[in-house]
């Protein structure tokens, strides 16, 4: 077991200049190394973070926690999550000002904070955000999972990036050793460095001769082709630090493809396999979506044949609603597992890897029959080690002057006013983004801003 | 209530006419935020932080969209002016709404539209498909997972500069995609053709010996065949290893042949046989098999399996398979549909006691596979892009100059090419061998930004296309794809200047290679991509299946490909006393059968229910969510596909619509629609949107024909259909034949909307006030030909507004 860990890694200059041979000239080098790349690095504690996106919503009735701080009681659909009372945070009342009305569009958003249009171009996801100063310490730079349709990520250019599905196409990408050995995948790494070379030397000159004009696409063209070179300059370095040994039983647990049909082993596998890519620092940051707004796969094994969209979209209908939170507790037991296995599995210095892992759980939409994307489900959990205190529902919708308590009924239970809640924020300050800059800054980045936080939440 | 028809009027010119609002000084919506708005958010008093005074007025410079959209917002939903406060009538709502959002859009087309000195469109993936087929002769499929990434969509349109984005993950899949291309072009070693036939025998029985024997037995002459049935699980057609070691080497054009009978069913479908991309009806009679040819693109390796494809299926888990079987064991065995001896009596009934079909079957004898099939065309595409294996460093340059003179679609200069030629001579420095080190050249010519992007401009900024760059402009309108040796020969020649262009234009409209583009540009503008989203719910709708969808969504294409060809007037989009259906279409409508395979034109009697775009199947259920229909967004397609207008975007978190409580009469739609939209703010919108919806409530989430709408839950009987309904300008209509009729007395404003979508699509952005004077330029001429539709096409191509910047 001692092998697992990988120790922090960063591109020694002379390492780096050796690797790229002749063919690169010295303002590349600059580029290359990251801004802030400080001594210290390689004896702080790694930090992680993982957010995990569920699709249309919950049903808020049965999902809202109603008591707030730290005697709060459990919802149903949260049931699986008492467990971990003590290491987590649900949170209730936050929205993002730019997604609402913005129906499914709400995904896009979720980790950016930023405005939906046909003109206005997305901002860079937090994730995104906090690799710019994790990127520097691991082979790859983060990790993209979406079971179905698109991943959470998107770059500083506003673009998104692709997400891989399959679990075997996860640990190839993380684990498996370079096609045909290493020698051969560095002079295919060299070739291409070379041809992303002459190209950008070609659009770095019309760039040049255009002066200060707009410059529209070509900017960027420019700046992916240099940050696809830089990634493989860095990709060359890292071929000469092993990848880290996984066991027979690991493998044989994460490196299998799992049909969509069998949704909990689906779920949990991809788990895991976050989970062991933490534990080797092959990557810091990591977003998983358990399926996009239009189609997240139905899980049969529970009986749900339906398609999570149309389950959303109940329509009042009881046997929908019943069957949508029965999903909604299937989704937050296997997240209920993720936190388990992050607990049991240790990290360098013998502490649970969870201490040092955020992980937050949730959604960009609240009630999905009629696309209400206020008072997000949300949940964070871990990284105690990074200063969060948990064990309190965090609930933004009470610290409004004009809340007047949720729409319980004469049984008890929430009544169908809640709805409203769920489809207009009751707290107008209660922005998504103050939560995100906080896993920001508990990440090392260096920012007193993200999307349209007005302030960092208190947590 | 006489109020409100007083102001309709205005208000429809205003949403649908082009360009009727500029920026002046006295808005009609500033009237508006005086009386309700000011008081509250302006210099006396700053509610919520907003003063509307200080708001930009500056739309195209967008500084206070948001803002803006916020106020439309507010308004829309009722939420504004406060209850308190004096409220405003239907008609102003309705009037400050149309007029604030289409200031709001006309703001963001001038933003989408905005052209730098040097504008770069990127290709989208079918683009790139293409550009590379016709480049090297390559067939590559960038849509399969893995490849490229997918291209985001404009209102269906997928080749929107502004939409079109790049990432290093871009660039990283382009540069593997050059290398998988290169690949196919120069393979290191050359895959040979196959050719493989595979007997029912070896597709179904192993060696079939144990069913031989037991047919000996029984004393049966007839040979085994394979029956497959609908429910099936699907068996191998296609086997990788049928053609050697599986590798992608392989990928390529497959010639398939295959004999076949299909069994129909009295009263059923025809069968159906689906193996991979390849899907035709299988009509030959049980004893007169017949030979089906087809060829399909695989990207190997792959496997193919046999489906057949058909509403009635057979529940698998119940025994279908082992119907045939010998009596000791659960193994299959079929010879003939007469043959009675060897079945077991526990699994579904196959065919009846005449012999007929209960289910829709295919009984196959031999599939035959060749490929991969390489024409001496495609191969003559690669002649001469490669130097001599010895080739000094002249010579190379000549050769990279050549192909990317090509590859960019203009003329390069040598000095463009002095970074790829310098990484050129530093790999042969390093020992690399000339084809290896030329191979980085190529690849640096397909990930170059000149070969992504159809790049046009210079940084001295300029009102005309370049010929070179009008030749791409014109054969990625019309080709989809790069120009041919002929029209860069014509933009070198200075025949793509003025009216000279009318030559290559008809010659390009009379090319096959046209056929992309009347495939690509209906599915792109009737948002085609669409059909099928939300699949219809399987027990609502048991007539559907994936066949019929397929059919649905190549009825739009196969119509506009047929107005094409004729020349037939475009209100053929709006009525039409014939479509294009295949046997499945026809079916579904209750048309007559026409005798064989694929589309046809066949005629329509007014109680057909059909003719025209908006009464397709695929239109009715591209607009409804796969378990009711959805009149809202049927208007909204209509207003944005045949008025090429959005209409102002719903507010946030409308309420919406609960089904029909069980001890209510049972209520239509449209019923609870009017009830839903019971305030003013809502009334202002949908009062324009709806009713161009409502006309088509007698056809369903499928696209069928019905009086009654059906209601799940509720007292009393299915409530009648009431398509009836009164366009904003008054004129009303009382079923869908008077609706298209309405649209039709207004042939000149449906024409243009057309031609304004088909410059969006040539010219790659959305269009502006700008664009206004050089669109009317077109319209007048597509007028004075009837509005014909290949003259339309050619109208737009050699037109004014497609040779400028």
């Amino acid at each position: 077991m001692a092998n697992i860990l990988t120790q922090s890694w960063r591109i020694d200059r002379r390492h780096a200049l050796r690797a790229m041979g002749g063919c690169i000239g010295l303002p590349m080098l600059e580029c290359m190394l990251p801004a802030r790349a400080s001594e210290q690095a390689t004896t702080v504690m790694p930090k992680r973070a993982a957010f995990i996106y569920l699709a249309n919503g919950v049903h808020s009735l049965n999902y809202q926690i109603t008591q707030a701080g730290k005697d709060y009681q459990f919802s149903r659909s949260l049931q699986p999550l008492e467990k971990h009372r003590s290491v987590i945070t649900p949170i209730s009342g936050l929205y993002h000002p730019g997604a609402l009305g913005h129906h499914h569009n709400c995904i896009k958003t979720w980790l950016t904070g930023g405005q939906l249009g046909p003109t206005d171009r997305n901002t860079i996801s937090v994730d995104q955000k906090i690799a710019e100063v994790t990127a520097e310490h691991t082979r790859y730079p983060s990790l993209e999972i979406a079971i179905t349709q698109d991943s959470l990520a998107w770059t500083v250019d506003g673009v998104q990036l692709p997400p891989l599905r399959r679990c075997s196409e996860i640990f190839a990408a993380l684990f498996e050793e370079p096609k045909g050995g290493k020698a051969a995948q560095r002079t295919v790494l060299r070739r291409k460095g070379s041809v992303l070379d002459a190209n950008l030397a070609e659009v770095q000159r019309l760039s040049s001769k255009m002066g200060a004009a707009d410059k529209g696409r070509l900017e960027q063209y420019l700046t992916s082709v240099r940050e696809a070179e830089i990634r493989t300059w860095r990709a060359d370095a890292w071929l000469d630090t092993p990848l880290p040994e996984i066991s027979a039983t690991d493998r044989s647990r994460t490196n299998r493809d799992i049909p969509r049909t069998q949704a909990g082993d689906y779920f949990r596998t991809v788990y895991d396999l976050m989970v062991l890519a933490f534990q080797t620092d092959v990557v810091r940051v990591a977003t998983f979506s358990l399926g996009g707004e239009g189609d997240a796969i139905a899980i049969p094994e529970i009986g749900i044949t339906e398609s999570r969209h149309q389950l959303s979209h109940h329509g009042g209908d009881p046997g929908y609603m019943e069957k949508l939170t029965l999903y909604d507790s299937f989704a937050i037991e296997q997240f209920s597992y993720f936190l388990t296995r992050l607990a049991e599995t240790k990290d360098l210095n013998g502490k649970p890897l969870l201490d040092t892992t955020m992980a937050l759980f949730g959604s960009g939409m609240s009630y999905g029959h009629s696309h209400g994307n206020a008072n997000l489900p949300l949940v964070l959990a871990g990284g105690e080690g990074l200063g969060l205190q948990h064990g309190s529902h965090l609930d933004l919708n009470r610290k409004a002057a004009d809340f007047e308590g949720y729409a319980i009924g004469g049984n008890g239970e929430l009544t169908t006013k809640h709805y409203h809640l769920c489809s207009r924020p009751a707290n107008a300050n209660a922005h998504m983004s103050n939560l995100l800059l906080l896993m920001a800054q508990r990440m090392g980045a260096e920012i007193d801003q993200f999307g349209d936080s007005t302030g960092v939440l208190p947590l | 209530m006489s109020h409100h028809r007083r102001y309709a009027l205005p208000c429809l010119l205003l949403a649908f006419a082009f360009g009727t609002t500029t920026a002046a000084a006295a808005e009609p919506f500033e009237a508006f935020l005086q009386t309700h708005c000011s008081h509250c958010h302006g210099p006396d008093a700053t509610e919520g932080d907003l003063r509307i005074d200080q708001l930009s007025r500056d739309f195209p410079a967008g500084h206070d969209s948001h803002r803006w959209a916020e106020v439309v917002e507010r308004v829309n939903s009722g939420e504004m002016p406060p209850a308190s406060e004096l409220q405003p009538t239907q008609a102003e709502i309705a009037s400050f709404v149309s007029s604030l959002d289409a200031l709001i859009q006309q703001g963001r087309a001038a933003r989408m539209a905005a052209r730098p000195p040097v504008a770069h469109y990127r290709l989208s993936r079918k683009e790139y498909q293409n550009t590379v087929y016709d480049l090297l002769g390559v067939r590559y499929d960038p849509a399969k997972p893995g490849e490229l990434n997918e291209d985001s969509l404009w209102h269906g349109y997928e080749r929107i500069g502004s939409e079109l984005s790049l990432s290093p993950s871009h660039i990283d899949r382009y540069y593997r995609a050059a290398g998988i291309v290169l690949d196919r072009a120069f393979p290191a070693s050359t895959v040979e053709a196959k050719k493989v036939r595979k007997t029912a025998v070896e597709l179904r029985y192993g060696d079939g010996k144990q069913q031989q024997a037991m047919l000996d037995r029984l004393g049966i002459q007839r040979p085994l065949r394979y029956l497959l049935f609908p429910g099936m699980f699907g068996r191998e057609a296609l086997s990788p290893y049928w053609f050697g070691k599986p590798s992608r080497a392989q990928s390529g054009l497959y010639k398939m042949r295959l004999q076949a009978s299909g069994v129909r069913p009295p009263g059923g479908q025809p069968a159906h046989l689906r193996i991979g991309p390849i899907e035709f009806d299988v009509t030959a009679a049980e004893d007169d098999p017949q030979i089906y040819e087809a060829e399909a693109f695989l990207e190997m390796p792959t496997h193919l399996g046999f489906k057949v494809v058909a509403t009635d299926e057979i529940d698998g888990r119940r025994g279908g398979a082992f119907r045939y079987q010998l009596q000791d064991r659960p193994a299959y065995i079929f010879t003939h549909s007469s043959e009675t001896l060897p079945l077991n009596p526990n699994a579904p009934q196959m065919f009846d006691g005449d012999g007929n079909g209960i289910f829709s079957t295919v009984i196959v004898d031999w599939i035959e596979w060749e490929g991969p099939v390489v024409s001496a065309a495609e191969k003559a595409r690669r002649d001469g892009v490669q130097p001599p294996a010895d080739a000094p460093l002249e010579v190379v340059a000549e050769h990279l100059q050549r192909f990317a003179e090509r590859a960019w679609r203009r003329p390069v200069t040598r000095d463009e090419l002095q970074d790829y030629l310098a990484a050129y001579q530093a790999q042969r420095e390093a020992g690399a061998t000339t084809a290896e080190a030329y191979r980085t050249l190529l690849e640096g010519v397909l990930t170059s930004r000149h070969f992504l992007y159809l790049v046009e401009g210079d940084p001295t900024p300029r009102e005309f296309l370049t010929p070179w760059e009008l030749a791409s402009r014109l054969s990625y309108f019309l080709w989809s794809s790069m120009p041919d040796d002929d029209l860069f020969a014509a933009a070198g020649s200075g025949q793509l200047e003025g009216a000279a262009t009318g030559g290559q234009v008809d010659r390009m409209l009379a090319d096959s290679r046209s056929d992309r583009f009347l495939a690509d540009f209906t599915r792109q503008w009737l948002q085609l991509h669409r059909v099928g989203m939300f699949p219809p719910d399987k027990n609502l709708y048991p007539s559907y299946d994936t066949w019929l969808e397929a059919s649905m969504r190549s009825e739009p294409v196969e119509f506009f490909r047929e107005l094409f060809h004729q020349n037939l007037p475009i209100d053929a989009f709006i009525e039409s006393d014939w479509t294009m259906a295949n046997v499945r279409l026809c079916n579904f409508y209750g048309l007559p059968e026409p005798k064989t395979d694929g589309f046809h034109r066949v005629a329509l009697k007014p109680e057909h229910h059909r003719g025209g775009l908006l009464a397709m199947g695929a239109v009715l259920g591209l607009t409804s969510d796969g378990t009711r229909h959805r009149p809202v967004h049927r208007g909204v397609w209509v207003s944005e596909v045949m008025f090429n207008k959005t209409p102002p975007p719903p507010p946030a978190n409308v309420p919406a619509i609960e089904p029909n409580p069980p001890d209510d009469p049972k209520a239509t739609l449209r019923a609870k629609l009017e009830a839903h939209r019971n305030n003013a703010a809502c009334a202002a919108c949908h009062e324009k949107i709806d009713p161009l919806g409502l006309a088509w409530d007698n056809y369903d989430a499928i696209g069928q024909w019905r009086t009654r709408e059906r209601v799940a839950k509720g007292t009393g009987d299915n409530p009648p259909v009431n398509p009836a309904g009164v366009l904003p300008d008054g004129r009303a209509f009382e079923n869908p034949r008077q609706f298209k009729q309405l649209l039709l007395a207004d042939r000149d404003t449906i024409a243009h909307r057309f031609i304004e979508h088909l410059c969006t699509y040539a010219l790659r952005r959305v269009l502006t006030i700008d664009d206004r004077d050089d669109v009317a330029a077109i319209v007048a001429v597509a007028k004075q030909n009837d509005y014909r539709l290949k003259d339309i096409v050619r109208a737009v191509a050699v037109s004014e507004l497609i040779r400028r910047r």
